[in-house]
C-alpha cells in the first residue's frame, strides 16, 4: 500500500455528519475516527496520497453563540491527530456554518501552525470575514453544487499538505484574499506602462496590475443640532505630537497611539508641539 | 531640439590626487571636493567616502543622489538656475559618468532620508547598488533651521555632481545616446503625452524647475529633452522608496521609453508637468489646468506618474479622471502602501478612471538586513526613518525594515523591476 503524504481533518456540522438537523444545531465539538458525510467523497479524490484521519463535527448555533471560544475548543479534539491540513465544509451559501468553517480554520491555522482551506458561495457572509486569512474556495449556492466543490477542495488541500507553493487566485481558483505581495518581473515599470498604454489605445485586452477598490456610499448621520453641549471630535491626520516625541510614534506605518491632555491649549506652538 | 548623451562608463572609483577619468576609473580628489563644498558655510564638516557594488557598506541615511554631468556644448549649463547658467537645456552635447553617482548622506529631517546597501538583500532593491558611490557626508552648524540646511546639503551634492561631471567634459565617449523628436509621418500612430507631477507639499518636500520651486508653477509644456538634460532637481525629503532623486529625474525612464519607441509604436508628443500641491483648490487647479493643456496638444494616450505617496494620490486620481474625461486613455505609474501584511488598501484615493494601473510594489514589505561591515554616515537614525521604527535594529547591525527605507525601491517613474500582484 502506497504511503500516505500528508493527514486531513475534516469539519463539518451536524447536519452533512448525518447527526441530526436544527434540532442537533447545539451540538458542542465531537470528533470522528475517519470520513464522514462528504469527507467520503473528499476521501476519495484525495486519492491514495491524503488520508482523512478524523472529522471534527460542530452545531451550527453551538458556533453562533460565541465564535471565539467555539472556534477554541475545536483545536483541542483536532490537536492529537496532528494533521498536515484542516478543511472545512463546502459551507455553500449557509451564513452560519460558513462562519464556523472560517472560524475553526483560522483558529486552527493560528494554534495549530498548519495550513487550511474552507468553501463557500460568493455571498455567504463568512467570505468577507475570513478570506484575508484563510483559503476560501467558492462553490455553488446550494449542496447542487456538491459534486463540483469536492474534486476542487480535494486538489487544493494535497496542494496545502504537501506543502507546495499556492498560485495567484485566478491560476489556484481561490477567492482573491486581498493580500498585495512583491515580487520582481523581467520588464521594468516604465516598460510596462507603455506596453499597457499601447493596449488600451488599440482597444486590446489588458489586465491592470491594480485594481481599483468600489467604495459603498454611507449615509451620513444626522445633524447635531445642539452644538454647545456636544463632544466633538477633531480628525487629522497631521501627526501632532508633543515636541520630542515622547512616545516615539513612528513617522510612517505607526504601529501605536497615545492620548495627550489638551486642556487649556489654544494653540499648538513650536516649543511644545512637533509633527 | 536634438541631445546627445555621451556616455562614459564608470567601473570603479578611487581617491587621486587630480578628480580625472582614466580607463573606466573616476578618481576624486578628495580635498578639493570637500573644500568645493565647504564654501557654503552653512556646512561645519564636510567628509568623502567611496562605495562601490558588491561590498558589505550601508550608505545611511541618503537625501539625493546626482548623476556627474557636463554640458560640453548647447545652451544652458547642468541644473540651469540654481548651479548653472540660465538657458535652456536639452540640445547639444552632455557628458555623462555612467556608473558613478555621487550621494548626499547626513540627517536632516531624519524620518525621511534611506538607505543604500551595496549587497545582500537590499541590493536589488535599489539602482544605486549597482552605482560607483562618491558619499558626501555632510553637517550643518548648530542652529542652522531646516529649511537653510536642506538647501546647503542639496546646492553641495549639486556642486559635486558638477564638479566630478567636469572630469569628463573632454573624454571620448565609450557610446552616444541621441535624442530627437523626429516628425512622424505615420498619422495612425498615437499621439501619447507624458504627464509628470513634481512633488511640491512644502515643508523641505519641493522640486525644481529651472530653479523655480514647483509649488509656485501652473502646469506647463517641457520638452522630454529638458527634463533628461537638468531642468529639474530634487529638493525633497519624502520616503526613500519614491522619491525622485535629481538621478531619477535626469533617467526618467518614461521618457527613455517613450523616444525608444517613438516613430515605431507611437508619436511622442511631449511632457507636461505639472506639481502635487497639498491644498484642494492647489490640486483642482493643477489637475484642470494640466489636463487642459494634454488635451490642447492634441494627445490621444497619456502616461501619468507619481511621487510621493497618500496625499499625492488625490492627484494621481484627479490627473486620471480629467484626463479620461477628454476621451484621452490614461496609464498611471504608482506605488502601494498596503500594510507589512498587504492586506491594506494600497492607496489613499481611487476614480473608477483608473483602470490602467502599473503597480511598482508594495512599499510596507518588510525585509530583513545583515549587518554591514562599514557604515557611510550612521546607522541610528535607521530607527526613525520613514519605513524604520523602534527595535528595528538588531544588536549585531542588521535591519529589520520596510522596503519604504531603500532608495528607490518603490520609484513611481517605472525604473525598477518591482510589481505587486494580489493573492
Amino acid at each position: 500500500m502506497a504511503e500516505k503524504k500528508y493527514r486531513v481533518v475534516h469539519y463539518l456540522n451536524q447536519f452533512y455528519a448525518g447527526i441530526g438537523g436544527e434540532e442537533k444545531a447545539n451540538i458542542p465539538p465531537m470528533i470522528k475516527e475517519g470520513a464522514v458525510g462528504p469527507g467520503k467523497p473528499l476521501q476519495q479524490a484525495l486519492g491514495e496520497e491524503g488520508e482523512i484521519v478524523a472529522t471534527v463535527v460542530c452545531g451550527d448555533s453551538y458556533f453562533a453563540e460565541n465564535i471565539e471560544a467555539a472556534a477554541e475548543s475545536v483545536v483541542e479534539p483536532v490537536s492529537p491527530y496532528k494533521p498536515d491540513v484542516f478543511v472545512a465544509g463546502p459551507a455553500f451559501n449557509a451564513g452560519r456554518y460558513g462562519i464556523a468553517c472560517g472560524a475553526a480554520c483560522s483558529a486552527v491555522s493560528k494554534k495549530l501552525g498548519i495550513p487550511v482551506v474552507t468553501a463557500m458561495y460568493k455571498e455567504n457572509p463568512a467570505l468577507e470575514l475570513y478570506r484575508k486569512e484563510v483559503y476560501i474556495i467558492p462553490t455553488a449556492n446550494s449542496v447542487r453544487g456538491m459534486a463540483e466543490a469536492i474534486p476542487k477542495m480535494a486538489s487544493f488541500a494535497r496542494k496545502l499538505g504537501l506543502r507546495q507553493e499556492v498560485g495567484l487566485p485566478e491560476e489556484e481558483g481561490y477567492f482573491p484574499r486581498g493580500l498585495r505581495v512583491n515580487q520582481f518581473v523581467s520588464r521594468t515599470g516604465a516598460e510596462r506602462a507603455v506596453d499597457m498604454l499601447l493596449s488600451k489605445l488599440r482597444g486590446e485586452p489588458f489586465q491592470t496590475e491594480y485594481p481599483m477598490p468600489t467604495f459603498e456610499r454611507v449615509p451620513p448621520s444626522p445633524v447635531v443640532k445642539e452644538l454647545h453641549s456636544a463632544t466633538i471630535a477633531l480628525v487629522t491626520t497631521g501627526g501632532i505630537v508633543p515636541l520630542g516625541n515622547p512616545d516615539r510614534i513612528e513617522a510612517a506605518s505607526a504601529s501605536k497611539f497615545a492620548e495627550y491632555n489638551i486642556a487649556g491649549v489654544y494653540d499648538l506652538t513650536p516649543d511644545a508641539y512637533q509633527t | 531640439m536634438r541631445l546627445e548623451i555621451g556616455i562614459i562608463k564608470i567601473e570603479d572609483v578611487q581617491f587621486g590626487e587630480e578628480t580625472t577619468v582614466r580607463n573606466g576609473t573616476l578618481y576624486v580628489n578628495k580635498n578639493e571636493l570637500i573644500a568645493l563644498v565647504r564654501q557654503d558655510n552653512r556646512l561645519s564638516e564636510a567628509d568623502v567616502e567611496l562605495a562601490r557594488p558588491g561590498e558589505e557598506v550601508r550608505i545611511i541615511p541618503v537625501k539625493d543622489v546626482i548623476e556627474p554631468r557636463v554640458k560640453v556644448n548647447g545652451s544652458g549649463e547642468l541644473f540651469p538656475g540654481i548651479i548653472g547658467k540660465m538657458g535652456t537645456v536639452g540640445s547639444g552635447r552632455t557628458n555623462v559618468l555612467r556608473g558613478a553617482v555621487l550621494v548626499t548622506v547626513g540627517r536632516i529631517i531624519g524620518y525621511q532620508e534611506g538607505l543604500i546597501d551595496m549587497s545582500g538583500p537590499a541590493a536589488e532593491y535599489s539602482p544605486f547598488s549597482q552605482t560607483n558611490n562618491v558619499a558626501l557626508i555632510l553637517h550643518p552648524v548648530d542652529g542652522l533651521a531646516p529649511h537653510a540646511h536642506e538647501e546647503a546639503v542639496r546646492l553641495a551634492g549639486l556642486r559635486a555632481a558638477v564638479y566630478l561631471g567636469k572630469a569628463c567634459k573632454d573624454v571620448a565617449p565609450d557610446e552616444l545616446e541621441v535624442y530627437e523628436l523626429s516628425p512622424v509621418t505615420d498619422t495612425t500612430l498615437p499621439r501619447v503625452a507624458y504627464v509628470h507631477p513634481l512633488l511640491s507639499e512644502g515643508l523641505l518636500h519641493d522640486t525644481y524647475l529651472y530653479g523655480v520651486d514647483a509649488k509656485k508653477i501652473l502646469p506647463s509644456l517641457i520638452h522630454p529633452n529638458e527634463v533628461m538634460d537638468g531642468a529639474i532637481v530634487s529638493g525633497n525629503c519624502v520616503s526613500a522608496c519614491d522619491k525622485h532623486t535629481t538621478y531619477h529625474h535626469l533617467n526618467n525612464p518614461v521618457i527613455k521609453e517613450l523616444y525608444r519607441r517613438h516613430g515605431k509604436d507611437l508619436n511622442f508628443i511631449g511632457v507636461v508637468i505639472s506639481n502635487l500641491n497639498v491644498t484642494l483648490a492647489d490640486k483642482e487647479r493643477s489637475s484642470d489646468y494640466a489636463s487642459k493643456l494634454v488635451k490642447l496638444i492634441g494627445a490621444e494616450g497619456a502616461i501619468i506618474t507619481e511621487e510621493g505617496f497618500g496625499n499625492p494620490d488625490t492627484d494621481l486620481m484627479m490627473l486620471c479622471k480629467k484626463v479620461e474625461e477628454y476621451g484621452i486613455k490614461t496609464v498611471m505609474i504608482t506605488d502601494e502602501y498596503a500594510g507589512r501584511d498587504g492586506g491594506s488598501q494600497s492607496l489613499a484615493d481611487a476614480v473608477p478612471q483608473a483602470d490602467a494601473v502599473i503597480s511598482v510594489g508594495n512599499a510596507n514589505e518588510v525585509i530583513a538586513l545583515p549587518p554591514m561591515k562599514r557604515i557611510i554616515g550612521d546607522l541610528k537614525p535607521a530607527e526613525v526613518i520613514a519605513g524604520g521604527f523602534v527595535g528595528c535594529l538588531t544588536t549585531d547591525g542588521g535591519l529589520n525594515i520596510e522596503i519604504q527605507a531603500i532608495m528607490g525601491s518603490t520609484c513611481q517613474l517605472g525604473f525598477g523591476n518591482l510589481t505587486a500582484r494580489g493573492y
